[in-house]
């Protein structure tokens, strides 16, 4: 049996707006996958589908082989963490844990455990909460459900440095104890970077770029260099993700060899150039400028 | 499922005492009132009939009530994600929901109403204490029924706030159409009472009429008639079939959205408006706040005092369709009919005024 969330053709209409179109996509068990896409790209609805809330208009999507939609089994696998998830004005958090319990092999232990990691009132009503409370309180119950796939929208929103490091702590732990395949869509994408191993972008409703971070960070290399006059992008002779130039220093960001790079950018006779590393950050939005965004 | 079912219980356990606290207090309070015996000297005695109106206006707002807390979580967004992402299956949990609706409804129900019994039962009285067993199961019953419907109605909605004009809507719709189709066959009109085509009205007229027969008094319709057991079992049959078989063509997404099923404002605006100009037409007034109550709701369902030219166009085609039905009904009219027969008004069900000393004095309670 493959093992893993498979998404096929995946078409989603809201009417007549196509909100996502022919998606495709493999996460593999135990992998840490960052969902990333500018607003409106589609990845709460990607992750509603992935977790059965919504129906597929065409296409599938198949956890460990089997359907989604509607199949007790397949959804027993995985637990849907929405960017605004449910509770009622008087419900606590242990109150909201009975829900799970009934439905999952909830980890009781490790629930009051993150309670107490986040110093957080299990019999308070949630509606008490602040913003990053709340998250918490949510994030304990994601996390003590232990589920085979854990798909997370938002999932940094609202939480401060502190308790990103415990959650981001939660999620690796559960990921080494159980194998869990855990999808993240998230704009903090430093948070990510920390986290995934492969990540998804989506963008003109479909996945146009995905793989594994590491890999593709590898591919694109920035440069600074400062030279004795202003110079163009024209002038450099190869094609730029990103050019920026502040006086007579430029920062480029660019695709290939990075060894044939430095050699273009030292025919221009600069007075100094270095490499500097790409984050995750600079990866989306070299991605997204290209496709002709924040332009 | 068993579990779930056990979880829903558990989440109403306190508004399930809630309503059964407020329900029996309040027909206790009633019934502290109520002498089911007045004295006139020394041998003469009135029997008072029961209230039992109080009680069954209990049960319409509990089965009002119910729907609401039961089905008010698919129009929100965030529990729908909750729900519908649970490994469980939406029949299931719409199974579920009906269920503990319907305890909702029926222990504050029972609750108050054998406590009412017991609180009269207790004092002097000369009633036919059977007939409030037979009171029971048939309230029992519409109320099933009532529920069913009002769940159905409630749950097309994607807001609160619609279910409940849905509810309004479905509570009068047969009973329009039938007034319509007796005003097209005015043999029709003969035949049927419409006000048994309204369950609630089904409710009280039978409250009505036990509370006479627990009294020993007659009454003046025949108790259980083909419209008044096969209008609302039909009704809460088609309705409970409905609510699980749309289940699945249920679209998450719509949560919180204008509610624009087939079931709802899209077909029920044009229908009241046909209906209400057709059977109350006539004058400019009537025209004036049928118009005035269509342009309401059209806001209502649309969000928008700017609604399209779509809705306007329902709106004229309807008010049209009702215009021309209610010259067809005026010209039916004027034609030459054969004197009217009422089979549901006819001989006294239960006995006649020269019974009632038999009654009386026949009462082992007494």
């Amino acid at each position: 049996m493959i093992e893993m969330i498979e998404i096929r053709g995946l078409t989603k209409r809201y009417g007549k707006i196509a909100v996502l179109k022919d998606v495709g996509l493999d996460i593999g068990d135990g992998s840490v996958f960052g969902l990333v896409g500018i607003n409106g790209a589609g990845k709460s609805t990607l992750l509603r589908l992935m977790s059965g809330v919504l129906k597929a208009d065409e296409g599938e999507i198949l956890i460990d082989g089997e359907s989604v939609y509607e199949n007790e089994n397949a959804k027993k696998k995985l637990f849907f963490l929405p960017d605004d998830p449910f509770y009622t004005p008087n419900l606590s958090s242990n109150g909201l844990a009975e829900l799970y319990k009934t439905f999952y092999n909830f980890d009781e232990g490790r629930y009051l455990e993150y309670l107490e990691k986040f110093k957080l009132n299990p019999k308070a009503p949630i509606r008490n909460f602040s913003k990053g409370m709340k998250r918490q309180v949510f994030v304990s119950l994601a996390l003590a459900v232990k589920p085979k796939y854990l798909l997370l929208d938002e999932a940094f929103d609202g939480l401060d440095p502190l308790a990103r490091l415990v959650f981001k702590r939660g999620v690796i732990d559960l990921v080494e104890e159980t194998g869990t395949a855990v999808i993240i869509s998230s704009h903090s994408l430093r948070e990510l970077e920390d986290i995934c191993d492969s990540y998804g972008l989506l963008d003109h409703q479909t996945i146009t770029c995905s793989g594994e971070i590491e890999a593709d960070l590898n591919k694109i290399h920035k440069f600074q260099a400062a030279y004795d006059e202003e110079i163009d992008e024209e002038m450099l002779g190869f094609d730029c993700l990103s050019f920026n130039r502040t006086g007579r220093v430029v920062r480029i960001v660019a695709r290939g060899n990075a060894e044939e790079i430095e050699a273009k950018l030292r025919a221009l006779n600069p007075l100094f150039i270095e490499e500097i590393p790409v984050d995750f950050e600079e990866l989306f939005s070299c991605e997204v400028e290209s496709r002709g965004y924040l332009k | 499922m068993k579990r779930y079912f056990i979880y829903e219980l558990r989440k109403n356990f306190w508004p399930l005492v809630i309503l059964t606290v407020i329900s029996a207090g309040l027909y206790l309070v009633t019934l502290s009132y109520f002498k089911p015996v007045s004295r006139y000297g020394e041998n003469s005695v009135v029997i008072n009939t029961p209230p039992l109106q109080t009680v069954m206006t209990e049960l319409c707002i509990l089965c009002i009530v119910a729907p609401i807390l039961m089905y008010s979580f698919k129009m929100n967004k965030r529990s729908v994600d909750a729900f519908y992402s649970l490994p469980i299956k939406r029949e299931k949990i719409y199974l579920v929901k009906t269920l503990v609706g319907l305890l909702l409804v029926l222990i504050p129900y029972t609750l108050s109403y054998w406590l009412g019994f017991l609180s009269v039962v207790v004092r002097e009285n000369h009633y036919h204490l059977v007939y409030f067993v037979s009171g029971y199961f048939l309230s029992a019953f519409l109320a099933v029924c009532l529920y069913g419907v009002n769940a159905f109605a409630f749950s097309r909605a994607n807001r609160i706030v619609d279910g409940i004009v849905f509810m309004v809507f479905y509570t009068f719709i047969l009973c329009l159409f039938v007034g319509l189709l007796s005003g097209f066959f005015p043999k029709l009109n003969d035949k049927v009472n419409v006000r048994n085509y309204i369950i609630y009205s089904v409710l009280f007229g039978w409250a009505d009429d036990i509370s006479r027969l627990i009294a020993g008094k007659e009454i003046y319709n025949t108790l259980i008639t083909p419209t008044k057991i096969f209008v609302p079992a039909l009704s809460g049959a088609v309705c409970y079939a409905l609510l699980f078989s749309l289940v699945r063509f249920e679209k998450s997404e719509d949560s919180e959205q204008n509610s624009d099923t087939w079931f709802g404002y899209k077909t029920m605006i044009p229908a009241y408006t046909v209906l209400m100009t057709a059977l109350w037409g006539g004058d400019l007034l009537s025209y004036a706040l049928i118009i005035v109550g269509a342009i309401i709701l059209s806001i209502v369902y649309t969000r928008k005092f700017l609604f399209g030219w779509k809705q306007w166009l329902t709106i004229a085609v309807a008010f049209a369709v009702g215009i021309g039905c209610y010259f067809l009904i005026d010209y039916i009219r004027g034609l030459p009919t054969e004197p009217p027969q009422y089979p549901e008004y006819g001989r006294p069900a239960y006995g006649s005024v020269d019974d009632f000393t038999e009654v009386v004095s026949s009462n082992p309670c007494r």
